[in-house]
């Protein structure tokens, strides 16, 4: 017979081994008071929240909702788009990353950003490694292996390409062409990492790699995750934001969020009962 | 609040829902059958307390299938996991007050015959209704997905537990007084044991309701006034 | 249980439409779209048999036209005799004149044939004899043909062909009456005297020439100090000086050089050989006059090849003589594709960086609309307009002010202020470089846009992106725009005409005197040539072969260049696997 006074707290989701514990590394990211527009059109008002530094952030909410938006955001990725305005700041490591005098090369080079569709660049898939070192003008061959099996060992792809990293990057399957841009993107030594919906274009088995990945991940990087599956937010994130029409409703922990949320739009999201 | 998109989640909850209802309309029949059947002294009464746990325990199953099932495909999260385990955990709950009223029922032959004040019945009797009516009210709860209506349900569980300790007492210095009244004495304290084990499980109902509801689990000491285990009669001299 | 009631009245209430739309079940024949796929196939089919009709007429024409043919005696019924290669034959309407002059059993037999009477084109040669190449001779009048074996088709260096008997050759101090066209003594004073007017010509030409290069450049020496400093600058007395120094030597040099081809030409006049055609006229020339000769009529199938091999050599690696009626095109062939590879030097560059401005850098507005529009119509423009915006702008603007600057000592005989392989290529450029934006610009957009993200989010700049990514992706498209624009650069002659090629160039625009790039020097081209040959000379029947093989040759060659280009596409698609072009 169930005792229920010496349940133990949240059986279904079982924190992981490695976790460092909340709020010991400080905040790497800090959004005050952030809007964007493009032309005539709003897609984010006034968020405030925080990145924890060396957790999991996943960002959750239906299409449109601008989450893919504020992402592209912390990178300034968005400063592609025409016509776009911007108030509010957003700050990494204590720097407001949309003051005039940032330097943009120098931000993405600290963040690596993996998009939803693997792109990979038409080239070996060495070469497809050390890009991030090539552009800043190493040379060393040594420097360049090194980094370059580094990298695909902490993406998981290093026993599968070892043999062939000459071979065309295009060769691959899709779930190794994602884990390759994941390496890529790790090669550079970033702080943070920006995940755009990275298994949509995925099957099930590469996306479980991908989440096992993840997973080891944490605690040297900080991971930011935008995603359409919400039960891949409760297995892989830490905190979870949830955003409709380009406001943030509820921002805590992932199992307080899912288990107990706090709003009834939050609620009525991930039960399904969106309209 | 609004309805699930896919239709046929809605209907399985529903489905859920029901059949606790179901199953909880069972149970009272076959505590008040039961009760009655002692009272009147009427054997049809008990067997249909006794047949009708048949019932009790199929719904136990298919309640608990169909939970099992909702977790499989529809991966519920929030306030849908809360009701589906706390479905599953109120069948447990509904099945074993269904197993005290089919013992009750059982005892009936062995009191059949006796003679015992009625004084005794109409304690037995006023405690069984209380439990009646406590479960009436956590259904009632569980319904409405009401938690101060659970909180009241369990903290009446007091009463009940208090009127045990009384009759346990009295029932002691019958048996004592005469080595005649032990056979029914005793029937009637497993009974009366039986009552009060029904309004435990019935408060266990109500805290599952509580964190079905509210989320968090009910956090204070639950009252206990059951001081039997450390009740003592002196001998009389 | 089901708790829905069905209700029967609103179900009783809907009526079912009486009038059912027939569909047919076999689809519309306009729907399946067959008889435009049968109409599509035929066009492509009528293309394709008109292109390749042409290339094999061209090719058929251009490749017989060295063969040696035998020569026809036609002896008239007049007694005249005709001699010549028969050209062509046609049926052709006789003048009421002609008609009537007929002796009458021949114009009855006219009649009948509804007036048309049957004439064959022969080509006599012997244009400094009879003052035409060719001569038509009508059947009725023809008495008698012959093919004797001892008539000879001769090749010479001036006026053309010569078709004639040999009546006697002087060797030296020797004599041969009548010799045999396989003489070997006539063969070996032949070969002999070929050599010699080799040597004249290298003499002439290449030592001499030398010689006056020198001469020419001391003056412009001291010209061009005289104009700098002025004339009595100390340069210009320096200048002078080294002048009066070395002309004597170089004087000396010039004087020996004319001597020694002086004696050569008299040697070479001592060897000469008299012909007489049909008619018996005589002709004497000296045997280093002839180029070629054969008797037409005793070759065996080895000598006509060998005969059709010399002459397809002769044509890619000689110059030509004889108004561009004869010889080789080999300076026409140099300077097509010296034009056409500095063309596509120029274009290449200034179309793709244009193009990535345009499309990578440039903020999409207004303006950069306009100027795509503008560059777009740039290829509408007609061609010939090309050339007068050249000849103003490049040759008569910017050519004059560089004259001014840097060789005034050549004035008033412009360098850069006139037509020239320079200009030419610059004007082409302008009018190729629409084709290799366009074709840019489109390769550049096909570059997804999920790699340049992934580039830029690696923390690469804008450029290194283009340079890593987008340049070597866009690569196959942009060879395709400049394949596109070699071959239409490349068969351009109307705006060349006025910028810089000539009939007949004296000199290539490389050769081995500093700086071994002459680009203010005028040049051939095929398909200038091909005008020039077809209706500008003297004779336009000898010129109709010469086009056929022009036209093949310039065919030919353009083909080679794309050829080239297409190699070097798919190898780059090779390495990029996906590329859309």
């Amino acid at each position: 017979m169930l005792d229920i006074a010496n349940v133990p707290a949240d059986p279904v989701f079982e924190p992981t081994a490695i976790h460092p514990k909340r709020g010991e590394q400080g905040e790497v990211i800090q959004i005050q008071g952030f809007n964007l527009r493009y032309g005539a059109a709003q897609a984010l008002f006034d968020n405030n929240f925080s990145i924890e530094r060396g957790l999991v952030t996943a960002l959750i909410g239906p299409s449109g909702c601008g989450k893919s938006t504020l992402l592209r955001c912390f990178n300034r990725m968005n400063d592609l788009i025409d016509n776009l305005h911007i108030s509010g700041h957003i700050e990494f490591d204590g720097h407001d990353i949309y003051a005039p005098n940032i330097d943009v090369i120098a931000l993405r080079k600290r963040m690596g950003m993996i998009f939803q569709k693997p792109n990979p660049f038409p080239m070996s898939i060495y070469e497809n490694v050390v890009y991030p070192l090539r552009i800043d003008g190493v040379r060393s061959k040594a420097v360049l292996d090194e980094t370059c099996e580094r990298a695909l060992k902490a993406a998981a792809l290093w026993e599968e390409a070892k043999d062939r990293l000459d071979a065309s990057a295009l060769g691959l399957s899709g779930g190794q062409q994602q884990r390759l841009c994941i390496a890529r993107a790790i090669a550079g030594d970033p702080e943070v990492l920006l995940m755009d919906e990275p298994c949509s274009a995925l099957d099930p088995i590469a996306t479980a790699k991908i989440e096992e990945m993840i997973d080891e991940l944490r605690g040297r990087y900080t991971v930011i995750i935008v995603t359409h599956n919400m039960h891949q937010a409760v297995r892989v994130s830490d905190n979870t934001a949830f955003m409709y029409l380009g406001r943030l409703i509820e921002y805590g922990d992932t199992h307080a969020v899912f288990q107990n949320p706090q709003r009834a739009r939050t609620q009525d999201y991930v039960t399904g009962r969106f309209g | 609040m609004t309805e699930h998109t896919v239709k046929a989640y809605e209907q399985e909850l529903r489905e859920l829902v029901q059949m606790i209802a179901e199953m909880g309309g069972l149970a009272e029949r076959q505590i008040r059958d039961a009760i009655a059947a002692l009272i009147k002294r009427d054997a049809d009464l008990a067997n249909r307390a006794i047949a009708a746990d048949d019932a009790v325990d199929q719904l136990q199953h298919r309640i608990e299938q169909q939970a099992i099932h909702m977790i499989a495909k529809r991966q519920p999260l929030a306030d849908d996991l809360r009701v589906i385990v706390g479905a599953l955990r109120i069948s447990i709950d509904l099945e074993r007050i269904g197993d005290f009223a089919k013992n009750i029922g059982k005892r009936m032959p062995a009191l059949k015959d006796d003679l015992y004040p009625n004084e005794l019945m109409r304690r037995l009797e006023h405690m069984a209704n209380l439990a009646l009516a406590q479960l009436n009210n956590v259904l009632d709860s569980f319904a409405q997905r009401d938690s101060a209506k659970a909180i009241a349900v369990w903290k009446g569980d007091e009463e009940i537990d208090s009127m045990y300790t009384s009759l346990f007492r009295e029932l002691l210095t019958y048996m004592m007084e005469d080595a005649h009244h032990i056979t029914f004495s005793t029937h009637l304290l497993f009974c009366a044991k039986n009552i009060e084990r029904i309004g435990d499980h019935v408060t266990n109902i109500a805290e599952t309701i509580h964190f079905m509801v509210e989320g968090v689990p009910l956090k204070e000491e639950r009252p206990k006034s059951d001081t039997s285990s450390t009740a003592t009669v002196p001998f009389p001299a | 249980m089901n708790t829905a009631t069905i209700d029967q009245a609103a179900i009783q209430a809907v009526k079912v439409p009486t009038a059912v739309v027939r569909r047919s079940t076999a689809t519309a024949l306009s729907a399946r779209g067959e008889p435009f796929m049968w109409a599509l196939g035929a066009a492509l089919t009528v293309g394709i048999v008109m292109v390749i009709g042409f290339l094999l007429f061209v090719f058929w024409n251009g490749l017989v036209t060295f063969v040696p043919k035998p020569v026809a005696v036609v002896t008239l019924k007049s007694g005249t005799m005709v001699a010549g290669e028969p050209t062509r034959s046609e049926f052709y309407r006789l003048s009421p004149d002609a008609m009537r002059a007929l002796p009458p059993a021949e114009a009855e037999k006219m009649a009948t044939n509804g007036g048309y009477g049957h004439r064959t084109l022969y080509r006599i040669g012997n244009y400094d004899l009879y003052n035409e190449d060719f001569r038509w001779v009508p059947d009725h009048v023809v008495g008698n043909i012959d093919y004797p074996k001892d008539v000879i088709f001769v090749e010479r260096l001036e006026w053309g062909v010569f078709v004639g008997r040999i009546k006697s050759v002087k060797i030296g101090d020797r004599d041969l009456a009548s010799p045999t066209p396989r003489d070997p003594a006539l063969l070996a004073a032949h070969e002999e005297a070929r050599a010699r007017w080799q040597t004249i010509r290298h003499i002439e030409r290449d030592l001499i020439g030398h010689v006056n290069h020198d001469l020419e450049a001391l003056r412009l020496d001291v010209r061009h100090a005289e104009i700098i400093y002025g004339p009595s600058s100390g340069q210009a007395e320096k200048a002078r000086a080294a002048e009066a120094a070395q002309v004597p030597a170089l004087k000396a040099e010039y004087d020996r050089l004319t001597a020694e081809a002086a004696r050569l030409k008299s040697i070479d006049q001592l060897n000469a050989i008299t012909l007489a055609d049909i008619a018996g006229k005589e002709k004497v020339l000296p045997l280093s006059n002839l180029v070629r000769f054969y008797p037409a009529n005793d070759l065996s199938f080895f000598d006509k090849v060998s005969i059709y091999l010399s002459r397809w050599g002769e044509f890619l690696s000689d110059e030509p003589r004889e108004a561009n009626t004869e010889g080789g095109v080999l300076p026409a062939i140099f300077g097509t594709v010296a034009m056409t590879l500095l063309m596509v030097l120029v274009v290449a560059p200034i179309g793709v960086i244009t193009a990535l401005y345009l499309r990578e850098y440039a903020k999409q507005g207004r303006l950069v609309s306009i100027v795509r529009i503008s560059v777009n119509n740039l290829a509408g423009v007609p061609s010939i307009v090309y050339g007068v915006f050249g000849l103003g702008f490049f040759a008569y603007g910017i050519g004059a002010h560089i004259d001014d600057l840097f060789f005034p000592e050549r004035l008033p005989a412009p360098t850069f202020g006139t037509g020239g392989i320079l200009w030419s290529a610059l004007t082409l450029a302008l009018l190729t470089v629409p084709v290799v934006i366009v074709a840019t610009e489109e390769a550049l957009a096909a570059v997804p846009r999920s790699m340049r993200e992934g580039s830029l989010a690696c923390g690469a700049s804008k450029w290194q992106t283009i340079k890593n990514i987008v340049l070597p992706r866009a690569m196959p498209g942009i060879m395709t725009g400049i394949i596109l624009a070699m071959a239409r650069g490349a068969g351009e002659v109307a705006p060349l005409m006025l910028v810089g090629v000539v009939k007949l160039a004296p000199t290539l625009p490389f050769d081995g005197y500093f700086p071994y790039v002459h680009l203010e020097r005028s040049f051939m081209h095929l398909g200038f040539h091909i005008y020039d040959v077809g209706f500008q000379s003297r004779n336009s029947e000898a010129g109709k072969p010469m086009v056929f093989v022009t036209t093949c040759l310039l065919i030919g060659v353009i083909a080679f260049l794309n050829l080239a280009a297409i190699v070097i596409r798919s190898r780059l698609k090779r390495r990029f696997a996906g590329s859309q072009f």
